[in-house]
């Protein structure tokens, strides 16, 4: 049974259509990465899961429940980190992190105070004195103190220094290994690399691409890059070969051109008898997969 | 003067942000300035009736509620000014303080501020512009109102007086901008720099109810800048002099303000901010114990307001005593099997009235609380939670409906506590809290409108305050002159009986409060179905 089910989903507000039919599944004990350009839906989509906002068309479903009718059932077992965490001034952050904590109807504080001290976090502070660093260590702090099934995490590490961003990844990988899913919307896409199983990456509001970063790749270029003791006019014919795009020689004589994956065995069978000295394939990063999705659709 | 460099361009950025705002608040005041000028021949009625208002007029407890009467032939246009000028002058200066705290403390707090400051623009060239077109707002204002006055051809209410009295309002106006701008130096919050800047527009009214009720007093009078704006005696000694010290009152605050900006670094206040507890309280454990948290301060300062304003007015029951015994006219209208208490009643039910509509106030702000929280994206943690929404909205309503007792509660006591004080004998204790309860069902009815607002339409529920105001001035002033019975019945506060002179309505009272728990029940059916979201 996957953990949040999404089909069809659509949201309009006014003239507008932020959703246009987002479907979207997740399963139990996976990490899924959610990656698009602001304002293609990731947090319409995140605030529909959380029974903020009330779709238009489509069904959502998390734990097999309807988000919006059993949304305070469902929200027993969820934890969930906006990108911009609005606090109480007049509360400080260890008091809004303690009733973040009961809201939930949690008794274990096992985590709390072992978190504070791992995100290095001062909760004496009242929550208007916080930068927004620390403000999203507020709601990170919450939501890990108490174990969740369902962990909803929509940009949650804008603002963290790079060894708080070391310390969330832990604590992912925690929730991970005690079984917890995750749905990761970022921007910062090493992270979500290094952290997630699969990504949908959603644009103008519908899913573009879904799938594990390895599938995607299949179905991408890779960049190859290759020496030759040839002379450079035996390569003539590799320009025109189908699949074969931005060939590009340097001074040095290393030719590096980006291949369809789908040709790969034609364009190897042509460069069989080139004596090729030296031939390096690496496959695309996530942010070049996304800057393709981007620029080309 | 390079602090001030750039002036210029924010004063037409703040033009710019405030091409709606400003132009409503110039236009609601002017209307509110003038709006009673036509009605007022009518109302006044033959010279019989205009004797008898201008008795009551007279007496203590109306020269506490709005100033003293001015002049030995009190004419139409001295009439107008007493009864009207010291309400409007809070609502300028209402205007005045949230202005200037909008366009310094608040866009500080939130961080514009700080880009504009990052841009070529001196330090203080915001407080400079925002100072400059409340100024030119307030001029703008004393004059269209100054132009429309005598277009009304009124007997005694001319161009002269007008002027006067425009003048006298604007100026008493911005003597708040310039009280406000150092509200805004002291405080780091802006709703602490607005709580502050209203509790000193309600201590010049305090100041001056006391300063009007007692000649010795006088110089409290003339301190608040509410009474020093009366001293003005529109449409009778229209003295320019007081508008001078008001103004210049004004300037010396905002000289003040740039002082102390100068001063400090961005986003600090001259308090300073106390650290916080590391863990919460045992008490602060839901969504009901967050709403209070967040309310507590304004509903204790409330209390405070409540409890002080009621003591004042109930400190001119002594005198009100005297007044009648002295009087004869008064005397006569007691006549033969009369008592006393055939004139006090009115003036306890009058005074009660208004100050239930003063506890209205933190009861709709209780309310509108809802909003601001969805507004500012703190709901959305929060029912991201296993938190019902009408479990929550439910909260609000409660709280605001124990607020709108504790504020009535307070209202009758300190009311009899400081009549009884000036009393040879305690006041009737009974009396006191039965008046003042006869008026909750009309405060908790802008309770259920509040929060049918914030439920249904929450981007109109400013419009609960529109009605407060409405229903403010149609039944002032329908209780004390002759207004067709509709404009004030169409009131929560108007549709109920004036208690002890009528008997109290019990059916009506509780179709009231039926009616009041009921809308607010639709909003929470709506509040359920609808999109949470920052519009």
């Amino acid at each position: 049974m996957s953990v949040i089910e999404i089909s069809s989903l659509k949201k309009r507000f006014g003239k507008v259509q932020a959703l246009d039919g987002v479907d979207l599944s997740v399963e139990a004990g996976e990490v899924y990465g959610f990656i698009g350009p602001n304002g293609a839906g990731k947090s319409t989509t995140i605030r529909v899961l959380l029974g903020l906002l009330k779709a238009s068309e489509g069904t959502a479903r998390i734990f097999d429940k309807d988000v919006w009718h059993d949304a305070v059932a469902i929200h027993r077992d969820i934890a969930y980190v906006p990108g911009d965490v609005n606090l109480w001034n007049n509360l400080s952050g260890g008091e809004v992190i303690d009733l973040f904590c009961r809201l939930r109807k949690s008794h274990e504080h096992s985590y709390r105070d072992e978190l504070i001290e791992r995100f290095e976090f001062d909760p004496t502070k009242k929550s208007g004195t916080y930068s927004k660093g620390n403000r999203q260590k507020v709601a990170l702090i919450a939501a890990f103190s108490v174990a969740a099934r369902l962990y909803i995490l929509d940009e949650p590490t804008s603002g963290l220094d790079p060894l708080m961003e070391q310390i969330f990844r832990q604590c992912i990988a925690e929730a991970k290994a005690r079984g917890a899913t995750v749905l990761l919307s970022s921007h910062i896409l090493s992270e979500v690399e290094q952290l997630c199983d699969r990504i949908s990456i959603i644009r103008s509001g519908k899913i573009i691409d879904s799938g594990t970063l390895d599938g995607m790749r299949h179905l991408t270029r890779n960049h190859v890059s290759l020496q030759t003791d040839a002379p450079p006019a035996t390569l003539a014919g590799l320009a025109e070969l189908p699949g074969v795009h931005h060939l590009k020689t340097d001074a040095a004589g290393m030719v590096s051109f980006d291949m369809d994956n789908a040709e790969t065995a034609a364009v190897l069978a042509f460069l069989a008898d080139k004596s090729i000295r030296h031939l390096v394939s690496t496959p695309p990063s996530l942010e070049e997969l996304f800057m393709t999705h981007y620029v080309s659709h | 003067m390079s602090s001030l460099l750039g002036t210029l361009g924010l004063i037409r950025f703040i033009l710019r942000r405030d091409r709606l705002y400003l132009p409503l608040w110039i236009i609601g005041l002017v209307t509110l300035s003038v709006f009673f000028v036509p009605m007022l021949p009518d109302m006044v009625g033959d010279e019989a009736s205009k004797q008898a208002l201008v008795e009551t007029m007279k007496n203590p407890a109306m020269t506490m509620m709005v100033g003293p009467a001015f002049g030995s032939s009190y004419t139409l246009g001295a009439m107008y000014a007493q009864f009207m000028l010291v309400w409007v002058a809070l609502g300028y200066g209402i205007m005045n303080v949230m202005f200037v705290i909008r366009h310094t403390r608040k866009d500080e707090e939130e961080g514009r501020l700080e880009m504009i400051g990052a841009l070529p623009i001196g330090r203080n060239a915001n407080l400079l512009a925002s100072l400059l077109v409340i100024l030119a707002a307030n001029v703008l204002i004393a004059l269209l109102t100054a132009a429309t006055i005598p277009a009304f051809g009124v007997e005694t209410i001319d161009f002269t007086g007008g002027l006067s009295y425009a003048f006298a309002l604007s100026a008493c106006g911005f003597s708040f901008a310039g009280i406000a701008a150092l509200c805004s130096q002291i405080t780091t919050r802006a709703r602490g720099a607005l709580g502050l800047g209203l509790a000193l527009l309600g201590c010049a009214y305090l100041l001056r109810a006391m300063g009007d009720a007692d000649a010795n007093l006088e110089l409290l009078s003339w301190i608040s800048p509410l009474g020093a704006a009366s001293r003005c005696e529109p449409f009778v000694g229209n003295l320019y002099w007081p508008v001078l010290l008001l103004f210049a009152e004004g300037l010396v605050f905002s000289g003040l303000s740039f002082a102390f900006s100068s001063a400090r670094d961005i986003g600090a206040g001259l308090l300073p901010q106390r650290r916080g507890r590391a863990h919460a309280s045992v008490l602060l454990r839901g969504e009901w114990s967050l709403a209070w948290r967040e309310l507590r301060g304004t509903v204790i300062a409330w209390l405070v307001v409540c409890f002080v304003f009621s003591a004042a007015y109930g400190s001119v029951m002594g005198e009100m005593n005297a007044f009648i015994e002295n009087n004869e006219m008064y005397q006569a209208l007691v006549g033969v099997g009369g008592s006393t208490s055939d004139i006090t009643n009115p003036v306890i039910s009058m005074l009660m009235l208004i100050m239930s509509m003063i506890a209205t106030i933190p009861v709709i702000s209780a309310i509108s609380r809802l909003r601001s929280e969805e507004r500012r994206g703190r709901l959305e943690q929060l029912l991201a939670k296993p938190v019902s929404r009408s479990y929550l909205f439910a909260g609000y309503f409660v709280i605001a409906v124990a607020t709108a007792v504790l504020m009535m509660l307070a209202n009758a006591f300190g009311f009899w506590l400081a009549a009884s004080s000036t009393l040879s004998e305690p006041m009737d204790m009974g009396l006191v809290f039965k008046v003042t309860a006869s008026y909750l069902p009309a405060v908790i009815a802008f309770a259920g409108l509040a929060a049918f607002l914030a439920g249904a339409l929450p981007r109109l529920i400013s419009l609960a305050w529109v009605f407060l105001v409405y229903s403010f001035l149609a039944v002032y002033i329908g209780r004390t002159m002759d207004l067709p019975q509709w404009v004030a019945r169409a009131t929560p506060f108007g549709l109920l009986p004036s208690y002890p002179m009528d008997a109290f309505d019990w059916p009506l009272a509780i179709a009231l409060v039926g009616v009041s728990v009921a809308i607010a029940a639709l909003g929470a059916i709506v509040y359920r179905q609808r999109d949470m979201s920052a519009l």
